[in-house]
């Protein structure tokens, strides 16, 4: 310091603030491994001052930037949105598509040729069905073939119907 | 006109109503709305570096349009949410420069008290112009009361934005007692600055133009 400054020596701390301030100051640059911190009451200062000097405006040219950036946004957000509306869109015709068919299900089985009545016994049936119940190898013999015309007369009953065989 | 104001809040929720529709001709207006006491009142304070705060400022924006639709505003302005997101984002910026060591800092909490003394609005260049010359009426206040020495200093070095070394010549001292000088010269300036907050009004009254 000049004498009629009227200052104080400064210490070695002081020194060594005044030089990584006037580091900072000049380069913002990030401190090498070894040196001291920037004080930070005096580089908060020096901000103040530094932007007290000129206007707190937002450049101009700044509004374009910032339109791109939310039209890119804007345009991202429709995408999700376009996304989300077929998810609803799916969810809602799932539901709407399983409650009809079990709407019209029981209308397609109202549509469908009735079932086959059992056709009735032959008289010749009914007489050997007697027969076996008290016994004999002939009796069941001849139970046995009234028993397979029976299931033919049935089947052919089917075949006709468009049904095709159980 | 602030924010709060029906006549905005209407118009606000109008702009906001289009956008959400995805008409994008509502973003300029609600752009020319916030970006000016986002940048001077938020942005520009906290991080103290233009181009960061410029950085910033888009973000807030994008993320506005991004979250469009679960903002819920309640009755209010969508301000209050908006410098919520652009401080959020200012203070990640910061610990990213502190975790490379850099030494650009905010000046926030220096400004704060004069610039909140008046509610933000819908940003203009008046409420620019107001802000600015809040801001430089109140240096130039403080920076009278200051020792001549340490008053030339600070004006050469940030106000004229001068080199350090040519600095010392005009002052006819060595580099290095600038540099010491520089330091005191902050520091007497910052005591003098939160005395002048600390009494309750801003540093200067200035008349300033509506």
């Amino acid at each position: 310091m000049k004498p009629e400054d009227d200052e104080p020596a400064p210490s070695d701390e002081e020194l060594r603030e005044a030089a990584a301030l006037a580091r900072a100051l000049e380069t913002n640059a990030p401190t090498e491994t070894g040196d001291a911190a920037p004080p930070s009451d005096a580089i908060e200062t020096a901000a103040l001052l530094r932007h007290a000097r000129a206007p707190l405006a937002v450049p101009p040219a700044h509004e374009p930037i910032a339109a791109a950036q939310a039209s890119e946004a804007l345009a991202a957000r429709r995408g999700r949105r376009g996304r989300r509306h077929l998810w609803i869109a799916a969810s809602i015709v799932a539901p709407a598509a399983a409650a009809a068919w079990l709407l019209f299900a029981p209308v397609r089985n109202r549509n469908a040729p009735p079932p086959l009545a059992i056709p009735p016994p032959s008289p010749g049936l009914l007489a050997a069905q007697a027969e076996a119940t008290r016994g004999g190898r002939t009796a069941l013999a001849r139970l046995d073939e009234e028993m397979r015309a029976y299931r033919r007369r049935y089947h052919d009953g089917l075949r006709r119907r468009g049904g095709g065989e159980p | 006109m602030t924010f709060n104001d029906p006549a905005w809040l209407e118009e606000e929720r109008r702009l906001l109503g289009e956008l959400r529709r995805g008409d994008r001709s509502a973003f300029p207006r609600l752009y020319r709305a916030f970006a000016q006491p986002l940048y001077a009142r938020v942005l520009l304070p906290k991080l103290g570096d233009r181009q960061a705060a410029e950085d910033v400022l888009a973000e807030t924006f994008r993320i506005m349009v991004e979250k469009l639709d679960s903002y819920d505003d309640r009755g209010g302005s969508i301000w209050s949410w908006l410098a919520t997101v652009a401080a959020n984002r200012a203070r990640d910026v910061e610990r990213e420069r502190a975790r490379r060591g850099q030494a650009l800092r905010g000046f926030a909490l220096l400004s704060a008290p004069l610039l909140d003394a008046q509610a933000p609005g819908p940003g203009d260049d008046a409420q620019a112009a107001t802000d600015s010359a809040r801001l430089q009426a109140a240096v130039t206040k403080v920076m009278d009361e200051l020792k001549p020495r340490y008053r030339r200093a600070l004006t050469l070095r940030f106000l004229e934005d001068r080199p350090r070394v040519e600095c010392a010549a005009q002052l006819e001292v060595k580099v290095a007692t600038f540099d010491v000088l520089l330091l005191r010269a902050l520091r007497a300036f910052r005591e003098r600055w939160q005395a002048h907050l600390a009494a309750g009004a801003a540093p200067a009254r200035v008349p300033v133009s509506a």
